[in-house]
């Protein structure tokens, strides 16, 4: 889902925080149904990428339901932010009162996946040193 | 160390506002033993190492981190924010936030009030003027002359940059005419210079733009920097706050606007802390300065202040403070705001307020085909400074050109839209890993700080209709940007293309125009690729001009020494003093200016 591996997620210590706080804006019900789906398609996928990728855009992705919540819990990862959803959805789901844009803690913006993602550091925050901005980057090639 | 209460006895001076400028003049004053009683608007926060880490906590969990966004909102003393900027309606002023905005065009700049001022916020960029924009008219025909040369405050420059803390080799410095005395240097080596400016500089060597007849060359080089690097002999760098181990080096935060986690860069609270061992000195802070009063004969007696207990609640009070000598150090705004709502400095002229200048700041960006490293290091740390001087000033402005090492940041805030811009399109899992790897550390960004002429339309005004939570008036700020200045904006993406091309980008990829939130699209235009693209700007945060010193009292509010003409115990310091604004950053001869002006303050209290 984020293209990081478990071990990298673990790494950032927010599991926990996400698995409590995504109930607690969208209900039980349809984070509920979100993990049956993923979980599901993971299993049918599992060491097929591009099934994986179909089941997860067909079953998820394009779902007006989960859809959404799924595009928030990558931002989450990402980010660290959760985004108000979309008009259409609250039409359909109602105005959730914790369903507003914010970042979830000082923790969950310094451990954004994004700032690895492009071989950086979140600005303020987990500092490289002296310097370091005058070597040449890491690229993909690189860092995989 | 003393933050009293209800300050007593006399003071030989009142500093009015404790940011750089405030911080200086303060200095050299306690340095000489002098009573010093320095009141602050905002709250003193920063000055405990866990405060100031409570604003770098804040600024981590703001949505919008925009410039004010890591410091408490303080409505007892307000700021004006990124986010109160809106596209100006003819005959509709902006009234959303602190300032009101009467147009025609934006006035987009920020600034802080909170001990250490401005300064928490700002980049820390810190080039000298070039002598020429000290005889701007006499030289070029263009605005006016400053009653003092760069010779004259050259001393001053060096002095600034040792107590501020300047990073840079002189001879990067040496161009324009400007001159350092033999066997000076910078307090430290300067900052590296980032990978990608290492890249631009590379590509461009010995490439040329053609400026009235005249072809100049676009070169990449270091700027002076006040954020700690290695010492030279002599200096001791000065760390955070409160742990002054924190911050001896810039480590590469990436974060120096709004804030700097470490305090690698310099803040007034570094000499305002200083200052707080000394007897000689009193701070008080969370008091509002509201009026200057004058004595029968003329002269200052007093100022006026209201000191709240909680923002925007109270309880509230008014005392007055008195000295031998006010020094008004607030803010080029806030200085004249207070002067007119005091109704003084005006016995010769109606130019306070007046001369409202910027650096109206236009910005180019685009996709380099390789990895330029980019959102690593300090935000800035190379520009092309060889535009700053030339023949063509006689027909447009002068302009300095920042490289910035933050991919597109204020084009589009990455990384957050690159990220739900993906998510939208069902981009996820190692598929927007890589994306994201192989797009934004490509991303370049180039922008020119161009200077602006003085004129009496552009202002701060007062009007008993807006006032503040305390009573307080807010500024209202009249604001356009002449041919002059747009024509400089024209050129100066000739700079982008030669840059951009040279790096071998695609013209698909070049960018000379994008829409700014809150920032109407021009009538003016430029098209360095063939194309036309119509041309804006954002503010610099580089208020300048608001109370010039000048030659006559007929001219100006002060005098060289940022004396006032009318009330000879009344100094105005900051970069409100300045005539024109030239293309550096002002800071720095801000500071210049007020040290030099505490000669002419200690010969009066001695
Ligand atoms: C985003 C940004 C980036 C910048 N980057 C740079 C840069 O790289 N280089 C550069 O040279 N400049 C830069 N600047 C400009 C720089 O911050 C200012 O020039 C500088 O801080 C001005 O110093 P000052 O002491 O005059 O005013 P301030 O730093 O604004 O301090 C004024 C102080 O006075 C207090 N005050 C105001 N009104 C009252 C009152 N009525 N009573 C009591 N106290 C009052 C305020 O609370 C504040 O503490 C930047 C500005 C911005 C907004
Ligand atoms: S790059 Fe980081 S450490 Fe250096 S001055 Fe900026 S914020 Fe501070």
């Amino acid at each position: 889902m984020t293209g990081f591996s478990e071990a990298e997620l673990h790494g950032t210590a927010m599991a926990k925080t996400y698995f409590a706080l995504i109930p607690s804006i969208v209900g039980e019900a349809l984070f509920g149904r979100l993990l049956a789906i993923w979980h599901d398609s993971w299993i049918r996928g599992k060491g097929d990428e591009p099934l994986l990728e179909q089941l997860v855009t067909d079953q998820i992705l394009d779902d007006p339901d989960l859809g959404p919540i799924a595009r928030n819990v990558a931002s989450l990862w990402y980010l660290g932010m959760w985004f108000q959803l979309p008009a259409e959805w609250r039409n359909v789901h109602g105005a959730w009162a914790n369903d507003v844009t914010f970042v979830v803690s000082p923790q969950s913006y310094t451990e954004g996946l994004v700032w690895k993602a492009i071989h950086t550091h979140p600005p303020a925050a987990k500092q490289p040193g002296y310097g370091s901005w005058a070597l040449p980057p890491v690229t993909t090639e690189d860092a995989s | 160390m003393s933050v009293s209460q209800s300050p007593s006895g006399n003071y030989d001076a009142i500093i009015v506002g404790g940011g750089p400028v405030g911080a200086h003049v303060a200095k050299e004053l306690v340095a000489k033993n002098k009573r010093v009683l320095m009141l602050e608007a905002g709250r003193a926060g920063g000055l405990t190492y866990q405060g100031y880490r409570s604003y770098v906590d804040t600024y981590y969990t703001r949505v919008i981190k925009d410039t004010n966004s890591p410091y408490p909102y303080n409505p007892s003393a307000p700021s004006p924010n990124d986010t109160d900027i809106v596209k100006i309606v003819k005959g509709t002023p902006d009234l959303i936030g602190y300032q009101v905005e009467m147009g025609p065009e934006a006035f987009g700049s920020t600034y802080l009030r909170q001990l250490g001022g401005t300064s928490l916020h700002w980049l820390g960029t810190t080039p000298r003027f070039c002598p020429n924009d000290f005889k701007l008219k006499t030289k070029y025909g263009r605005g006016v002359d400053w009653p003092l040369t760069y010779d004259e405050l050259e001393p001053y420059y060096g002095q600034a940059e040792w107590s501020m803390g300047v990073s840079a080799n002189k001879g990067d410095q040496e161009m324009h005419g400007i001159k350092f005395p033999r066997g000076y240097d910078y307090p430290m080596e300067r900052i590296p210079m980032s990978y990608s400016d290492q890249v631009i500089g590379k590509a461009v060597k010995g490439k040329t733009v053609n400026f009235s007849g005249k072809d100049y060359p676009v070169q990449v080089s270091s700027l002076a920097q006040a954020r700690n690097s290695i010492p030279r002999k002599g200096y001791t760098p000065v760390g955070a706050v409160g742990n002054p181990d924190v911050g001896q080096r810039c480590e590469g935060n990436g974060a120096c606007i709004p804030i700097c986690p470490v305090q690698a860069k310099y803040s007034a609270l570094k000499t305002i802390a200083a200052l707080l061992e000394s007897p000689y000195f009193t701070l008080l802070a969370q008091a509002v300065v509201t009026k200057v009063t004058l004595g029968a004969n003329g002269r200052v007696n007093g100022v006026e202040y209201v000191r709240y207990e909680t923002e925007g609640l109270g309880p509230n009070a008014t005392f007055t403070a008195t000295a031998t000598i006010y020094v008004l150090a607030g803010h080029a705004v806030e200085n004249a705001k207070l002067l007119l709502a005091s109704n003084v400095a005006n016995k010769y002229n109606k130019e306070v307020g007046r001369n409202l200048m910027d650096h109206p700041f236009s910005y180019t960006w685009a996709l380099a085909p390789q990895s330029m490293g980019s959102f690593r290091g300090p935000i800035q740390t190379s520009g092309i400074e060889t535009l700053r001087d030339g023949d063509f000033r006689k027909d447009f402005a002068a302009f300095r050109t920042d490289v910035g090492n933050a991919g597109w940041d204020i084009v589009n805030y990455p990384p957050n839209g690159d990220v739900t811009e993906a998510l939208g399109k069902n981009v996820f899992g190692k598929k927007l890993r890589s994306q994201l790897a192989n797009t934004l550390p490509r991303q370049v960004r180039i922008g020119y700080d161009v200077e602006q002429l003085p004129e009496w339309k552009n202002c701060v005004e007062i009007d008993p209709t807006y006032k503040d939570a305390l009573g307080c008036y807010r500024p209202i700020i009249k604001y356009d940007v002449s041919d002059y200045s747009w024509q400089a904006m024209v050129e100066a993406m000739k700079v982008s293309k030669v840059v951009f091309d040279a790096l071998g980008i695609p013209t698909k990829d070049q960018h000379f125009h994008g829409r700014i939130a809150g920032v109407a699209d021009s009538k003016h235009y430029t098209s360095p690729d063939g194309k036309r693209h119509p041309l804006n700007f954002i503010g610099a945060g580089h208020h300048i001009g608001t109370h010039r010193m000048g030659f006559t009292k007929s001219d100006s509010v002060v005098n060289s020494d940022q004396q006032s003409w009318d009330h000879d115990n009344l100094y105005v310091v900051g970069c409100g003093s300045m005539p024109t604004t030239g293309t550096a950053n002002p800071t720095l001869t801000a500071v210049a200016l007020a040290l030099r002006s505490t000669k002419a303050m200690l010969g009066q209290l001695r």
